[in-house]
């Protein structure tokens, strides 16, 4: 992938700027399903399990320095494999961003725009992330790098903002449904670290390669003490049988908070910084569709641009597929969980132990 | 919206080959942020966005104590 060289904290910025994103719509409700009141020791467990994960991967990547995982397949299998990857790469893509974008419009719509049509919501976010395609990926990679330290904290200080709710009751029962269900079935629960994904892209594009595990390891930490406040700040201030709302627990949370004692709307300050990490985040996955089919294609990068308008038709045709929300809800929540897992977990891991065996053989 | 294009737009413009909000972009090899002025002691490095070829703006300084 040919374009602008990353800094640190711009590539830290890049992986985190997908589990943010996550962490204010479906990612809280869903782990506070799977463990209940237990959901605290989940998440510093499945913390551990997400570094273990990253040494693992760092340590397999050591020998590929400057390559990505698409480069890496074509070294395992060649083209075949090359395309197969890419293809699944940008499937994923696809379809997180349609999810995800058709989730925020949806929150939108419920809140404040009760008589608009969600297409009318997809188009703009779409419609900006192709324009700042256009622009330029220099621009998109460092607003991202402005957007997403605002978007941390925004997170975080839902943590401070609601204290006096918090009731250290509401975590018991400690082990809740169950220690297998913290310790074996909840290790599935590391799908929330899938903003390592664009681990997988970024060491061809780091200014120094070497610099890849000080990155891994640090957005790593970054994304799990952000989830423990987040799962922290939900489990202390309602209690197991409360029923939080399905639009976005943070956001319910900060309407509930003291905030709104001297802020007329507090959580529209909020809705207005995710807004713009998620639109960061539609452009950033539509500039890396549109370098993996590059990559797959051999196209020249000024040809590449109006590509910007194909992989938006795709996200928004994908996003408007399923009418029903909660259908809508069932399926983003599978398949970023399965997805996830799959992908990014095995397949990924799969393919680098294969290439390392490989390296090792000759 | 608006707001997202505006730091986007604002991002690609370049002045003598340096965007304009990189002097506001945290990042390690950022000397200054941008708003405040250091004392002057402080002021040893050059920021990492200008791509200098000497990266070291004045000699070692003379307050040590103060870092």
């Amino acid at each position: 992938m040919n374009y602008t060289k990353l800094g640190n904290f711009e590539a830290i910025c890049l992986i985190v700027v997908l589990f943010i994103n996550h962490i204010v719509l479906n990612l809280p409700q869903m782990i506070l399903d799977n463990s209940g009141t237990s959901s605290i020791l989940n998440c510093i467990y499945i913390f551990i399990l997400g570094l273990i994960f990253t040494i693992l991967i760092v340590k397999l990547l050591k020998k590929f320095s400057g390559l990505d995982i698409i480069d890496i397949s074509e070294y395992v299998g060649g083209k075949f494999l090359k395309v197969l990857i890419g293809i699944l790469c940008i499937v994923y893509l696809i379809m997180e961003t349609a999810f995800l974008t058709r989730m925020f419009s949806k929150n939108l719509l419920l809140l404040y725009f009760n008589n608009y049509p969600i297409a009318f919501f997809l188009f703009i976010f779409l419609f900006i992330a192709v324009v700042a395609n256009f622009i330029g990926r220099k621009s998109i990679i460092k607003t991202n790098t402005i957007i997403i330290p605002i978007a941390l904290i925004s997170v975080a200080l839902t943590f401070i903002f609601v204290v006096d709710l918090f009731k250290f009751e509401h975590t018991l029962p400690l082990f809740a449904n169950g220690a297998d269900k913290i310790f074996l079935y909840g290790a599935s629960n590391i799908f929330a670290f899938n903003g390592l994904f664009f681990l997988f892209f970024i060491s061809p594009l780091l200014n120094k390669k070497e610099d890849t595990s000080k990155v891994a390891y640090i957005s790593v930490v970054i994304c799990g003490i952000l989830l423990i406040l987040a799962i922290a700040t939900l489990v202390f201030a309602f209690s197991d049988i409360y029923y939080i709302s399905r639009l976005s627990p943070i956001y319910f949370i900060i309407v509930n908070s003291k905030l709104s004692g001297f802020l007329e709307r507090p959580e529209l300050i909020f809705i207005f910084i995710w807004a713009l990490a998620l639109m960061s985040f539609i452009s950033i996955a539509i500039m890396f569709c549109i370098n993996i089919f590059r990559k797959l294609t051999n196209m020249e990068e000024k040809n590449s641009k109006p590509l910007a308008i194909t992989f938006s038709c795709f996200i928004f045709v994908v996003a408007l597929i399923i009418d029903n929300v909660f259908e809508l809800e069932k399926v983003a929540n599978a398949f970023y969980k399965y997805g996830t897992l799959a992908l990014v977990f095995v397949i990924f891991t799969i393919i680098l132990i294969l290439a390392n065996i490989k390296k090792k053989k000759l | 919206m608006g707001v997202f294009i505006h730091l986007i737009m604002i991002n690609n413009i370049q002045s003598f080959g340096v965007s304009y909000l990189d002097p506001y972009i945290p990042s390690k090899g950022n000397v200054s942020n941008g708003i405040f002025a250091h004392p002057i002691w402080k002021r040893e490095k050059r920021d990492d966005f200008l791509d200098t070829k000497r990266p070291d703006k004045q000699g070692s300084i003379s307050m040590k104590w103060k870092i």
